[in-house]
């Protein structure tokens, strides 16, 4: 206990030292008032700005706060790299009943790399919209929701402590779901927007006890304050059920934003939404939330090594599931869904096994590859709507790559920076997703040899869904781009490469899939070659050193062996693809052909019916219950044709009296008052 | 018998003055010509709740028991007293074009307003379990009427006439619960009764249990919790809505206020006896309301259930028996009204027509935003708030109340608030989606929207509110924390 109490008066030194080095970083809130003044201008003032003006305006908005992130990460490089934590607080927000929050950032090596990634995302994918969305009658309100995404976004990852975090949370929720339901025109499409909101409330249920826990039994709920008050309790008790039930909690909360098993349903279906909408939030940041966040309680995981166990099973789990689904989809941007899933389940997978700093930095190369992608897609349904357009065809579906084929000549540009993202997906030496994946497997693996036995799961669920994704990104790469061209007759001509405001950010974004991975070498390559590691481990090393946890080192000759294993497989899988989709030439099965374990997948394991027939069928049905059998059977059910309101005034009065309505509604009552009678009496 | 001086009569003050203005009201409304009578009669209420307020600011320093210890003047009543006055001061401001468009335009509805304010005013301030009687009498025999107010609607005579049955029905058991505690300890002073329990702490009686629980009915039945629920939606259907706005903030509040004080500080000592049956109807008070709220197909049938539901919140933080739940109490009502009042007012303005059986439909909301973009953000506000979604006040609401459930060791009744919460959100969120679907014919389709000229500054008011205090919320916290210091 005094260790723990000493290491807390450590962290708290620490934190005053920072403080007393810390440089001015109040400007942080212009990080802020960027995305807000875009709002409100394009939301309010801005009434009939060319399209243009609007578009740009709303993406310099979003530019200034990127520079003013690479700014704040130019001040944190300058400072020693242990009191890079620095708690900016504008002004007391909080005073209640022992509970002290104050609107604060903290600007630390975690929430810059969020920030650097959610902003210089989004200033490309803005620009990307000013083409995308071009014609669209509500091109401003779209500009207004993407500002007001990115403002709650940052709220998220700057907040010093859960509330201010949690309300960045249910802001990117709710801009999330204005965004999905972009396009809606009637309720069947609005489904798809409530979904995402109500699955989403079951997992802020979980963040919300975990808060409700955490202050009871911690007494704070700001990051600099809860996570020693945590060690100093509970680090020579681990696996306390508070610090297990608040690390579960907060994985309900992850798993809702982060689309991890078994709520992982309602992402695939957003991709009803604009695709650059798919590729900023339900692909590079908003999704990516669940994770920053238990990356961000590592402390508790640390502490309740049987939490993190779950973690790193769902994370493994959802990583396989989700990748066997995304073998036999047909349209473009769910194969793109699923295989976000499925990274998603990477990373959390990689805080599971401890390896916080690795899973942040696959959320960083996968923002990049995953934006590409998602873009790329969008580029290619842009180019299919127009030949489809051309020969004035409507039913065709321009996203369904069984009417695509060979368009890697008419759309070159959308091709070779589709192929680098795929490439760094599959994990293919040099790219940016081999290193993050890499480290998250050796991670994995170290793991297994600390601890032993089962514990191998995690690192082989990793390893399998790295073949299934390389073969899975290949087949959508040759079923798209190779081999030839399926769509209708005469539609051919209609293809055109995309304006340059959408394939500049395309380009700019391939490089970032190619090099972005550089800042993260592995020691293999030498040491002090991981930037990212180091960069990183300020933030997670007061939880490791809470419960003295040293992860097992790996030799030179294991690293390289994991390296040649993993490479490996990614080749497989990249074979398999070439040998089926372009050696033999199989061409993908109409829906109706689709048979046998094929057709399970294509069905995504048919859990959406599942879901429906035990969860949403019976909850309606119970509704139904409560509806026509307590309220108007029993209640009414004395009146003429079982509905009071039929009955007209005339003898209604009377009749309410004498036919028992009333009556009812008392013995009801009385049942009520003898039951809590009884209650008292047999106390 | 009692000289002046004891009776302490100045500490009533704003009740008199209450009192001098519904006598104003009736003079004016037999001076002015028959058209616009009532108009006046509003300015009058108006004014002289305003200056109720003032009065109660002015006197706050002035505490203590009054008329021999029947009613005490304290922190606690003068919270109340200004959330009530507040509340029916924005019900009057809205009514008189309302109730126009519904030809009922008739200055009782003010006079029945104040007296019911009177009532609920008697039930936070009594200290005798006669004073409490009182005042829910006089409050319920306004509202009987006022909920019967659309006179050529059977739906209104039908909610009246079930509200008043069922009422005067619990009246009956209350009355026998307070003979049964005057039986045991000789007195219905509520804090005679608590020092009679302390000193026999351990070996209540019988009677002593039965009399409480019979209150408790009572108390359950005012503020409308299930099982004691049942005239609720009927009576909030059929009522004018603006009564219906009423009802479902002010008589509630006024009732948990007495039901506070009466089991916090009476009964205080027989606490663990009521978490049993509190944490039962707490817990199927919020699913019940929020599984039938799921189903309505009527914006003002959904307000309706759902604020079964927000009882079913409040009754979790009030068996903590702390200081954090009551005040979490008071805190959850004041924004409720806020936000439940300002999600009437915007449904009168959409509503289509009013004497319509489909008046009230989801689908009048399709498209609103477009066409109405001022009245569909504060509508979102509204919803987001009921729902309980950050930055808004209603978040803090449900944060304080869970969290003090949480804090006093009822995790589970938490996560069952926290999970009904969670499904209430599908209900507001509909109303959210039509807001924001593509009108299906937007030229043709322009119903009259009555958002009349003194509605919008009231919206506008609780829009303002209701986001201020969820970006501050502790201001009023901390009132409410300090007003609950007399009942612990």
């Amino acid at each position: 206990m005094e260790h723990a109490a000493e290491q807390v008066h450590h962290a708290a030194d620490t934190v005053a030292a920072a403080a007393a080095h810390a440089p001015d970083l109040h400007y942080a809130i212009w990080l802020l008032l960027f995305p807000l003044i875009g709002l409100v201008v394009n939301g309010l003032i801005n009434r009939n700005w060319p399209e243009k003006l609007t578009g740009w305006f709303g993406s310099l908005m979003i530019i200034g706060s990127f520079s003013v992130a690479v700014s704040l990460f130019m001040q944190l490089l300058k400072l020693d790299p242990h009191h890079r934590a620095v708690n900016v607080t504008f002004f007391n927000w909080l005073n209640i009943g022992g509970l002290h929050l104050d609107f604060a950032f903290l600007i630390d090596p975690l929430s810059v790399v969020m920030i650097l990634v959610v902003t210089g995302i989004s200033s490309l994918i803005h620009i990307y919209s000013i083409g995308y969305m071009h014609g669209d009658a509500r091109f401003r309100v779209f500009f207004t929701y993407l500002n007001l995404f990115v403002f709650f976004m940052l709220i998220l990852v700057l907040g010093n402590n859960y509330p201010i975090m949690f309300i960045g949370w249910e802001g990117v929720g709710l801009a999330s779901y204005l965004l999905i339901g972009f396009w809606w025109e009637d309720m069947s499409k609005a489904e798809a927007g409530m979904k995402a909101f109500v699955v989403n409330r079951i997992g802020d249920f979980g963040v919300l006890i975990a808060m409700f826990l955490m202050f009871s039994h911690l007494g704070t709920l700001t990051f600099s304050e809860v996570f020693p008050a945590a060690a100093q309790h509970y680090a020579h008790d681990l696996n306390n059920a508070v610090i297990v039930g608040i690390g579960l909690m907060l994985l309900l909360g992850a798993a809702g934003k982060s689309a991890q098993f078994p709520l992982y349903v309602w992402l695939p279906d957003a991709m009803a939404g604009p695709t650059p909408v798919s590729a900023l939030i339900h692909a590079a940041t908003m999704v990516t939330a669940g994770v920053y966040m238990i990356a961000r309680s590592s402390m508790f995981y640390v502490l309740a090594p049987n939490a993190a166990w779950v973690v790193a099973l769902i994370g493994g789990f959802t990583a396989l599931f989700a990748a066997t689904i995304g073998l036999r989809q047909f349209d473009i941007k769910k194969v793109l869904a699923y295989s976000t899933v499925s990274q998603l389940g990477y990373m959390v997978m990689a805080c599971g096994v401890f390896a916080f700093g690795a899973g942040v930095f696959h959320l960083m190369t996968h923002a990049f590859f995953k934006a590409l992608l998602f873009l790329g897609s969008g580029a290619v349904i842009h180019t299919m709507h127009g030949g489809l357009h051309h020969v004035n065809d409507h039913h065709t579906d321009p996203q369904d790559i069984r009417n695509m084929g060979g368009l890697r000549k008419k759309i070159p540009v959308t091709f070779w920076t589709f192929l680098l993202a795929t490439l760094a997906i599959a994990g293919i030496p040099g790219f940016s997703g081999f290193f993050s994946k890499d480290e998250i497997l050796a991670y994995a693996f170290m793991f297994f040899k600390g601890e032993g036995g089962l514990t191998i799961l995690p690192y082989v669920l990793g390893l399998v869904a790295a073949g299934l994704t390389a073969f899975y990104m290949f087949r959508l790469v040759y079923l798209t781009f190779y081999g030839k061209y399926k769509g209708p007759e005469g539609s051919e001509e209609g293809l055109h490469e995309s304006p340059a405001v959408m394939t500049v950010p395309l380009m700019i974004l391939a490089i970032l899939a190619v090099i972005g991975g550089w800042v993260g070498l592995p020691p293999v390559l030498g040491e002090n070659l991981n930037k990212m590691h180091h960069w990183l481990e300020p933030v997670f090393a007061p939880s490791f050193e809470a419960v003295h946890y040293h992860p097992e080192h790996l030799s030179m000759g294991t690293e390289w062996v994991l390296i040649t294993i993993a490479v490996l497989t990614a080749l497989f899988g990249i074979g398999l693809a070439w040998m089926f989709y372009i050696k033999q030439g199989r061409e993908a099965k109409p829906d109706s052909e689709q048979t046998g374990f094929a057709k399970v997948l294509w069905k995504k394991y048919y859990l959406d019916e599942i879901y429906n027939a035990g969860v949403i069928q019976p909850l309606i049905k119970t509704c139904k219950f409560f509806w026509h059998g307590v309220d108007e059977k029993v209640v009414d059910g004395g009146m003429v044709h079982g509905s009071a309101r039929t009955v007209r005034w005339g003898g209604s009065v009377l009749r309410t009296l004498q036919t028992g309505v009333v009556g009812n509604y008392a013995v009801l009552l009385v049942i009520g008052v003898v039951a809590i009678l009884l209650a008292v009496y047999v106390r | 018998m009692f000289d002046v001086a004891t009776m302490q009569i100045s500490r009533l003050l704003p009740e008199m003055i209450l009192i001098g203005v519904a006598l104003a009201a009736i003079l004016v409304d037999v001076m002015l010509p028959k058209g616009k009578s009532t108009r006046g009669v509003q300015w009058t209420v108006i004014i002289g709740l305003i200056v109720v307020l003032a009065s109660t600011f002015f006197n706050r320093e002035n505490t203590g028991p009054a008329f021999g210890g029947m009613v005490v003047i304290d922190g606690f009543t003068m919270f109340f007293r200004l959330v009530l006055t507040f509340i029916t001061l924005l019900i009057v401001t809205v009514s008189e074009t309302y109730l126009g468009s519904l030809n009922i335009r008739i200055a009782e509805y003010y006079l029945l307003l104040v007296f019911s304010l009177f009532g609920m005013l008697l039930m936070a301030m009594a200290q005798d379990l006669l004073i409490v009687f009182l005042g829910i009498e006089t409050m319920s025999v306004c509202l009987y009427a006022l909920v019967g107010m659309s006179r050529h609607k059977h739906a209104s005579n039908e909610g009246a006439i079930k509200y008043f049955l069922l009422g005067s029905f619990t009246t009956a058991f209350f009355v026998y619960g307070i003979a049964l505690m005057f039986g045991v300890v000789g007195s219905t002073n509520i804090v005679d009764i608590m020092v009679y329990l302390s000193g026999v702490s351990g070996n209540v009686p019988m009677l002593a249990w039965a009399s409480a629980g019979l209150i408790l009915v009572a108390f359950a039945f005012k503020a409308a919790l299930v099982p004691f629920h049942w005239w609720s939606p009927d009576a909030y259907e059929g009522a004018p809505t603006t009564v219906t706005a009423f009802m479902s903030t002010a008589p509630k509040a006024a009732a948990f206020a007495a039901f506070l004080r009466v089991f916090y500080v009476a009964f205080g000592d027989m606490s663990e006896t009521w978490t049993t049956v509190l944490w039962v109807i707490a817990a199927i008070t919020m699913t019940f309301g929020n599984l039938l709220a799921l189903r309505q197909d009527s914006v003002k049938r959904m307000l309706a259930f759902s604020s079964i539901t927000h009882a079913g919140y409040l009754a979790v933080a009030l068996l903590t028996f702390d200081q954090m739940g009551a005040a979490a109490i008071l805190f959850y009502l004041m924004i409720y009204a806020l936000m439940n009042i300002g999600a009437f007012l915007v449904a009168i303005a959409v509503n289509r027509n009013e004497n319509d059986e489909k008046g009230y439909a989801f689908e009048d909301y399709r498209g609103l935003v477009f066409r109405k973009p001022a009245m569909a953000l504060a509508m979102l506000v509204f919803m987001l708030a009921l729902a309980g979604i950050p930055p808004t006040a209603g978040f803090f609401g449900k944060y304080y109340i869970f969290s003090a459930a949480v804090k006093s060791g009822f995790v589970g009744l938490a996560v069952i608030g926290v999970l009904n919460s969670a499904v209430s959100v599908y209900y507001y969120l509909r109303l959210i989606v039509f807001m924001f679907l593509k009108d299906r014919d937007e030229a043709s389709e322009t119903p009259g929207f009555n958002l009349s000229g003194e509605m919008v500054p009231i919206v506008i008011f609780c829009v303002i509110l209701v986001l201020l205090i969820g970006f501050f919320p502790d201001a009023l916290l901390a009132v409410a924390t300090r007003s609950v210091t007399v009942l612990l």
